[in-house]
């Protein structure tokens, strides 16, 4: 049969990133850091905003829990950025409304902790009033500080906790891994409020709604901070681990090896070794693989990276045996496979089934090893349609 | 002349002669045909008059077109007689100008496959008698396309094609090479022969040198050095006497670049050493391609199953037997000998270096260290405890290393001493193996009622090159079937890419006659370095 012609990606006509590496270890160096993943809830989170930073960046492993892609979630409100870009500062930039909002997210929560209410409001209001610089602030009134801050972390720790529940992580009773938030060393945050000047005192009538409202920015700090998580799909987690060696994961501060992952994430996963080895022998041929939900397959491999190129391939992962046969992992009709195909054409990708032989030798034992994969073999089909009328144009390929 | 005629009014009986006037009423039909479109399209019925009355007009106009009858010269009709007991249309009167792409002479006489006689029928280009009476486009219909024959998928399918312009053929199982024989390019020289004037170079007499065995050998197998291994497959560059035994798998599957000046040995009686009963004359008879049901007569061998002797260097067997006479050709004979001296003058040529692969060497010279020049090394008295060695010092090395992963059975595959560059990375992860969907088809059996190759499909540009005896390579072949069977699985793809050869294959759907083609293809992902 003829061989498919590979087709240079198509690069995407606006870049905004740079292309930094495409795995998240130092080349030529003799060591690397181990960056640090729990499993919560059978999920796999990366905390540190350092490490999931340099996962993402280089390789684009995983997904922030509060952003399409990159974990770049801020509160900030982008019209109002842009409304008072001349201010030229990193702060988030909110309205007053929502600030209000963290504030009695806030109140709520202390409030829980069996506060007296003077308490909780003498809280609060020591801690969001308005500052005039982040710095100055902190050299002055440390000794204020320092009870603010004990009730602060506690506060944190507990807003990181309900902020797992509110971000759809579901953290049922997990509390093991909340040192880490300490550590992580998340400072308070601080936000510019837009709010209106109210000049009362210039006009004698009451003020209509009329009059100009002059707004302008106050620096304070939030009460209620949302914190912002990496989550790597159980395929790239295991293969950080297993492939590069720069991952470990905790269970409870327990760190895991290597064969317990492999077993465990069998057990959420049924089909999880079949989907990590279409996996790793992509990664192994330089393309990253991310989730092909959107288009109803497994996989799309995008070249570099998902800002660089549109992805080129979608992918479908089946095992077989030896006699290259298997039980499907979805049996397919001809009517599935043309609307697959006809929405992968429509988004300019090709539809690919990659195909996972497994010698018919191996038993269930070796399977329960990742060194099983030695002796898969792979074998990549691209379905493309052919259009019979198209005859005398294109002699190109088939 | 008479006045002008209304063609709508003037009913002609089927099959029957046409008067003037009736001649003159189908001359004048209109030969527009009716727009396929009124208005844009509708999706979904709303049971309003309107749409109901334009989906009337649509039905009634389709009709008309289908019901009209066709007025041909019965001068020019081929008569053709079909013959059931045989499967096959022969033709009465000489073939017209469609014999130059379709049907196929046997016995002097002139015939047609069912598929084709019923196409010409549709087209107006023949008459087709059964029991000496004409048979209609209905009972055709019911007649030809039979179990036994072609079924209607099928016909659905060539009908289509060869309206688009294809040359469309029955399929040719013989003409496909096995890989190994495309590997020894034997398909050039089956030209030669097929044609009768092909220059065979190193037309070698029975003095031939043993020295020159190996050159032509060679040939291929240098030709492999010049392919690019960008996709990564290795082919073994140096040639050694292993590469003649091919009990093993070929490594290299696809056709190699390599000088196509590979002559057959078995052309010249070779007495000498008994490497007659190689390569052989397995072409000799070949080369005469027929166009009829029953095929070639070139035979093949399967070489998987016919041993040869292993003149490797680590198991030396000097003493050949005479080869099995059925693998020789007609005037050649073999006997048993001792090749022992002439292996003692085989590779006795320096090997020749390229000019980069001497650079390589003396490059990496310095740089390559001996292993037992280290002491520690030098204190393991045997393999396990070089290994446990070496898994020391592994741990020692770094507190990158913790235990949870390096102090286990499985253990990451790259190490933080080995990631130099992202080559290298991409290197030393790369444990799953690539491999073709022509490997491994030889052995796959056929299960009855599975999908078979049905046509070779030729371009139309082809037409007026197009030699019946010797079509040249298709363009496509196709497969067919019904659009709610099942897709076919991995198996049936290798068995049928196998049986394809290196011409691509077409899946063909019918769904109640709407035809779609999908083609699954070999494909490797190249390695991306990201740059």
């Amino acid at each position: 049969m003829a061989e498919a012609i590979f087709h240079a990606p198509k690069r995407k006509r606006r870049v905004y990133e740079n292309y930094e590496s495409p795995f998240p270890i130092p080349f030529g160096q003799k060591d690397f850091r181990i960056f640090r993943a729990e499993m919560i809830n059978n999920n796999v989170i990366v905390r540190n905003a350092e490490d999931f930073e340099q996962l993402y960046g280089k390789g684009y492993f995983g997904k922030g829990i509060l952003s399409r892609s990159r974990p770049n979630f801020t509160i900030s409100d982008p019209k109002l950025v842009a409304k008072w870009k001349d201010m030229k500062t990193n702060m988030p930039i909110i309205t007053s409304k929502k600030y209000q909002r963290s504030v009695e997210w806030a109140t709520e929560l202390i409030r829980r902790q069996g506060k007296d209410e003077s308490t909780v409001h003498r809280i609060l209001e020591d801690y969001t009033k308005p500052l005039e610089h982040p710095c100055l602030e902190q050299n002055e009134d440390v000794p204020l500080h320092d009870e603010m801050n004990s009730e602060m972390v506690s506060k944190i720790e507990s807003i990181a906790d309900r902020t797992k529940l509110s971000c759809g992580a579901r953290a049922s009773g997990q509390r093991g891994g909340l040192p880490c938030a300490r550590e992580g060393g998340p400072a308070d945050e601080y936000v510019l409020v837009e709010e209106v000047v109210c000049d009362v005192s210039e006009k004698e009538d009451a003020p209509s709604e009329k009059s100009a409202q002059k707004k302008r920015l106050v620096c304070r700090r939030n009460p209620y901070r949302i914190f912002e998580y990496l989550q790597l799909s159980l395929e790239e987690a295991f293969f950080l681990v297993y492939a590069l060696g720069c991952l470990s994961i905790y269970y409870e501060k327990e760190p895991l090896t290597i064969l317990k992952l492999w077993k465990v994430f069998t057990v959420i996963q049924p089909t999880f070794r079949t989907t990590y080895m279409a996996y790793h022998y992509f990664r192994s041929k330089g393309w990253v693989p991310k989730v092909g939900l959107k288009y109803g397959t497994d996989l799309l491999l995008y070249r570099k990276g998902p800002p660089f190129c549109h992805a080129s391939y979608s992918v479908i992962v089946e095992l077989v045996d030896d006699h290259f046969e298997g039980c499907l992992r979805r049996p397919f009709s001809w009517k599935s496979l043309a609307t697959l195909s006809r929405v992968s054409v429509n988004v300019s990708k090709e539809l690919m089934l990659c195909y996972l032989i497994k010698p018919s030798t191996m038993t269930d034992k070796e399977m329960e090893s990742p060194e099983c994969m030695k002796r898969i073999k792979v074998q990549e089909v691209i379905l493309s349609r052919w259009v019979s009328s198209r005859e005398r144009s294109d002699q190109d390929e088939l | 002349m008479e006045p002008e005629p209304e063609p709508a009014t003037i009913e002609v009986p089927a099959g029957r002669v046409l008067s003037a006037r009736e001649l003159l009423a189908a001359r004048a039909r209109p030969q527009k045909l009716p727009q396929r479109a009124h208005g844009p399209k509708d999706f979904l019925p709303d049971g309003s008059e309107a749409q109901a009355e334009r989906l009337r007009r649509c039905r009634a106009e389709l009709w008309q077109l289908l019901a009209e009858e066709r007025v041909e010269r019965l001068g020019s009709l081929v008569a053709a007689e079909w013959r059931p007991e045989e499967g096959i249309v022969e033709l009465k009167t000489p073939a017209g100008k469609f014999w130059q792409t379709m049907g196929f002479s046997e016995q002097g006489r002139q015939r047609l496959h069912p598929e084709e006689a019923l196409y010409l029928l549709e087209c107006g280009s023949i008459q087709l008698f059964h029991q000496d009476l004409p048979l209609s486009v209905q009972e055709a219909y019911q007649l030809l396309l039979t179990e036994g024959t072609v079924s209607f998928l099928q016909y659905q399918v060539f009908s289509h094609l060869k309206r688009l312009g294809y040359v469309v053929r029955r399929f040719q199982p013989s003409s496909i090479l096995s890989p190994y024989e495309r590997q020894l390019k034997l398909a050039s020289s089956t030209q030669c022969l097929a044609d009768g004037t092909g220059k065979r170079k190193r037309r070698g007499s029975g003095s031939r040198s043993v020295h020159k065995k190996p050159k032509t050998l060679e040939n291929p197998l240098q030709g492999a050095d010049g392919t690019p291994k960008s996709l990564g497959t290795s082919v073994p560059p140096s040639l050694s006497q292993d590469r003649r035994c091919p009990e093993e798998e070929p490594q290299e599957e696809r056709p190699l670049k390599g000088p196509a000046g590979l002559s057959q040995p078995g052309g010249s009686p070779e007495p000498g050493p008994g490497l007659a009963g190689e390569v052989g004359a397995c072409s000799q008879e070949g080369g005469r391609v027929e166009n009829g049901v029953t095929g070639p007569r070139k035979p093949r061998w399967d070489f998987e199953r016919i041993s040869f002797p292993n003149m490797a260097a680590d198991s030396r067997h000097t003493r050949l037997l005479a080869p099995a006479p059925e693998l020789l050709p007609a005037n050649v004979s073999g006997r048993e000998m001792d090749a022992e001296p002439w292996c003692q003058k085989l590779n006795q040529r320096q090997e020749r270096l390229s000019r980069r692969e001497r650079e390589q060497q003396a490059e990496a010279q310095p740089l390559r260290e001996d292993v037992n020049a280290d002491s520690e090394v030098q204190l393991c008295s045997s393999w396990r405890e070089y290994k446990q060695l070496l898994r020391r010092r592994h741990l020692q090395a770094a507190p990158s290393r913790p235990p949870h992963l390096w102090g286990q059975p499985a253990t990451p595959l790259l190490s933080p001493s080995q990631a130099d560059s992202p080559a290298a990375v991409l290197q030393l992860i790369s444990v799953l193996q690539a491999t073709h969907l022509a490997e491994g088809g030889a052995r796959l059996q056929e299960k009855p009622g599975s999908l078979e190759i049905s046509f070779d499909v030729y371009q139309a540009d082809a037409v007026a090159t197009f030699r019946k005896n010797n079509p040249g390579k298709p363009y496509a072949r196709m497969c067919i079937s019904g659009f709610d069977e099942p897709v076919p699985d991995l198996c049936t793809l290798k068995r049928l890419s196998y049986q394809s050869g290196d011409v691509p294959l077409v899946f063909a759907l019918v769904d109640h006659g709407d035809l779609s083609f999908y083609s699954f293809r070999d494909f490797t992902l190249p390695r991306d370095l990201g740059q």
